[in-house]
């Protein structure tokens, strides 16, 4: 499902803080623009409240379980302090009509660089260890901050969801917490099923009892997963032709590819790390994430 | 490199101290059941001061809290008493119920931990009971809550030596994977965690060996070990005898063994009524290329016609040709010296490589084996023969399934 944007006039009537609309990347229901907010360039996210569902008690409960995804995002973005994580912008979240459909409108700091996702189709160099482990760094610490001060599991970290920016300080940051998950919260997502995108799937998501059981050792698994895929250029389960069953199937019962074998030119340590993170079984992932980030940090 | 503790009980004399002396032990692990606290104290403050690196803990046997209620139990010096104040202070009989109140269990929890603060040990050992039968139980979720509680309390100390928790299992635990699993992956998602963990599994009697030596018991075992260290625990194993070359390719630290055969495995019958009679154990030998121990008398016939069963150690001279009869109190030194040596030989490299020189050390006891039959006017003792191998490869290769690790 798919929908039309509303024109930018639309949008700054509806949003008179904002100018200089650009759009820079629409998926599902939501729209990304360039803005300027208060002379500072950000992104600006659109976000459509669809109506779904046959009778209004289906359709308000779809309505109330997209806006709370929506706050969930937003206060979680504002509570943490990471330079790992993305920042919110100055436009808070507020609820629109336009042409008679509802939208909810916020912004986020403005990241200038590119996702790997897009660094990957480009097929240029493949990265140093020292870049790899960056980024393994960046998302261990960003995994800290959501588990260990927020009890939360990013439960979508791809290449798409990750920036690299061209700062030794700052070098990757983390995008996008929509479906993010609380322990302590009920499930926000129609049927109970897994969220995540299948191709970067944590395979204990794929468990019928998956949200009993689920844990930061999820964004371990699809860490690593972002780090080998990036790194080798190639997805250690995964294959372009596969559809949803093939793909999952793999994700739970696929022994990956070896990092090892994938980026002889790495250290041992580093890619053993990497294959021990990619376990299918979440207690054989390595969970100490301080004794990781230690790690990490020290070479 | 995986270390061997000195596992402690009735009768040490001066094995352990020979032990340390002798460089065949890393450490010791005493049980208050067998050492009144008097001696226990002197013993481990000698221990600490002769050889400064010695590990020196105490296993607070809190596991016979449960069967303590039974007035027959036999708690030995666990239940002392001097101008009429317990020795072990810490000890109480308890009922199950009792310990599904939080209250009851972080009062025995910090009483046990405090106890252990005041020895002269160099780590402590929280308190727990055994998981019977099953994961998927009271005791389970009773054991959890002592480990999960056991870093909080074990703070309130300011004691700066490290602690371990104690996971005690009884092996038919270990055959359901499902519910290990399931246990393990609470275990490792703990906030407050201790140094490391000390592993029992608990069988139901010491003289059989096949519930040792079965093969889902020995890949549950290796694989908790596997999993623990992997996520930064430290992990002790007591009574793990020969298999702690097994336990330290996967993981742990150290394993411990004794001189009785209560000491080499782990049972609850320890606490047991005392029944008298009974006949002193023949001394054996423990030879690293069968993995196994075999009586002084087999050894004896054996020497000459295959060699390869001898470790070349010194400590073979302990048992001289002609008889091969050692002095039983130096048994147990011998049996150091051959587990020192399998740790050193086979606990080397990555889990894989170490793994590997598990299975080719197996194979090597089944050629050995092959040679020993014809060599023989009779039948090995039960004890002795080769009825460990196929539960030891079986074992390896079960593990290496849960791990997934591919072995080639």
């Amino acid at each position: 499902m798919t929908f039309t944007p509303p024109t930018n006039d639309k949008i700054h009537a509806a949003f008179p803080g904002i100018s200089d609309l650009n759009k820079f990347a629409q998926g599902g229901f939501k729209v990304v623009y360039t803005a300027t907010v208060g002379g500072e360039c950000e992104m600006f996210k659109l976000v459509c409240l669809p109506v779904v569902g046959q009778s209004d008690e289906e359709k308000q409960a779809y309505r109330k379980e997209s806006l709370g995804r929506i706050r969930r995002e937003v206060e979680l973005l504002g509570k943490c302090r990471r330079p790992e994580l993305v920042k919110l912008g100055r436009v808070a979240p507020t609820l629109v009509v336009i042409d008679g459909a509802e939208y909810v409108g916020y912004s986020e700091e403005f990241l200038n660089g590119d996702n790997l996702w897009n660094i990957l189709k480009a097929r240029g160099a493949k990265p140093s260890e020292v870049e790899a482990r960056r980024l393994l760094l960046a998302l261990l610490r960003a995994i800290e901050e959501l588990w260990g001060r927020h009890r939360t599991i990013h439960r979508d970290i791809k290449p798409e969801n990750v920036i690299k920016l061209p700062d030794t300080k700052r070098p990757f940051v983390l995008l996008d917490l929509g479906i993010a998950y609380g322990l302590l919260e009920t499930g926000l997502t129609r049927d109970g099923g897994a969220p995540c995108t299948p191709r970067y799937l944590a395979p204990e998501m794929a468990r019928p009892d998956f949200r009993r059981n689920l844990d930061f050792r999820s964004d371990l698994y699809t860490a690593a997963l972002t780090v080998f895929e990036y790194s080798a250029q190639i997805h250690p389960l995964a294959k372009t032709q596969d559809d949803l069953i093939q793909t999952i199937s793999r994700a739970l019962h696929q022994p990956p590819r070896r990092f090892r074998t994938e980026r002889p030119d790495f250290s041992e340590g580093f890619c053993d790390l990497i294959d021990q993170m990619l376990k299918k079984k979440p207690q054989l992932r390595p969970s100490d994430l301080a004794a990781l980030i230690k790690g990490m940090e020290g070479k | 490199m995986m270390k061997l503790y000195a596992q402690s009980g009735y009768g040490d004399g001066q094995k352990t101290a020979e032990g340390f002396a002798q460089g065949l032990i890393d450490g010791v692990i005493f049980s208050p059941k067998d050492i009144p606290l008097a001696r226990l104290r002197s013993a481990a403050k000698q221990i600490c001061h002769d050889h400064r690196r010695a590990e020196v803990l105490f296993d607070p046997q809190f596991y016979a809290t449960i069967p303590a209620v039974d007035p027959s139990t036999n708690l030995g010096n666990l239940a002392n008493e001097t101008d009429g104040e317990q020795e072990y202070s810490y000890f109480k009989p308890r009922r199950r119920s009792q310990l599904l109140s939080e209250s009851i269990l972080l009062q025995d929890l910090g009483a046990t931990l405090q106890f252990q603060a005041t020895l002269p040990v160099t780590a402590l050992i929280a308190p727990n009971i055994v998981v019977p039968r099953s994961f998927d139980s009271a005791e389970a979720a009773i054991a959890m809550d002592f480990i999960r509680n056991t870093h909080k309390m074990y703070a309130k100390l300011k004691d700066d030596r490290p602690v371990f928790a104690t996971l005690a299992v009884a092996r038919e635990a270990l055959m359901d994977k499902e519910e290990l699993l399931r246990f393990l992956n609470d275990l490792t998602a703990l906030d407050n965690r201790p140094d490391g963990f000390y592993i029992l599994i608990a069988v139901n009697s010491t003289e059989a060996r096949s519930e040792v030596y079965h093969a889902d018991v020995i890949a549950g075992w290796m694989f908790i070990n596997h999993v623990l260290k992997l996520n930064g625990y430290r992990v002790v194993n007591g009574y793990s005898d020969i298999l702690s070359p097994f336990l330290g390719a996967v993981g742990g630290e150290a394993g411990a063994t004794g001189w009785w055969s209560n000491l080499r495995s782990f049972s609850m019958d320890r606490f047991a009524p005392p029944f008298g009679g009974g006949r002193l154990p023949v001394e054996r030998y423990m030879s690293c290329g069968l993995l196994n121990r075999i009586t002084f008398y087999e050894l004896d016939q054996l020497r000459a016609v295959v060699p390869e069963i001898l470790n070349g150690l010194s400590t073979d001279g302990l048992y001289p040709a002609g008889s091969s009869q050692p002095q039983r109190n130096q048994e147990v030194l011998q049996s150091w010296a051959a587990i020192k040596e399998l740790n050193t030989r086979l606990v080397r490299g990555s889990a894989v490589e170490a793994l590997n020189r598990c299975r080719a050390a197996v194979e090597e006891a089944r050629r050995l084996f092959g040679h020993i039959t014809p060599a023989m006017p009779q039948p090995l003792d039960p004890k002795s023969n080769d009825q460990h191998l196929d539960p030891l490869q079986e074992g390896i290769r079960l593990f290496a399934s849960l791990a997934e690790i591919e072995l080639p």
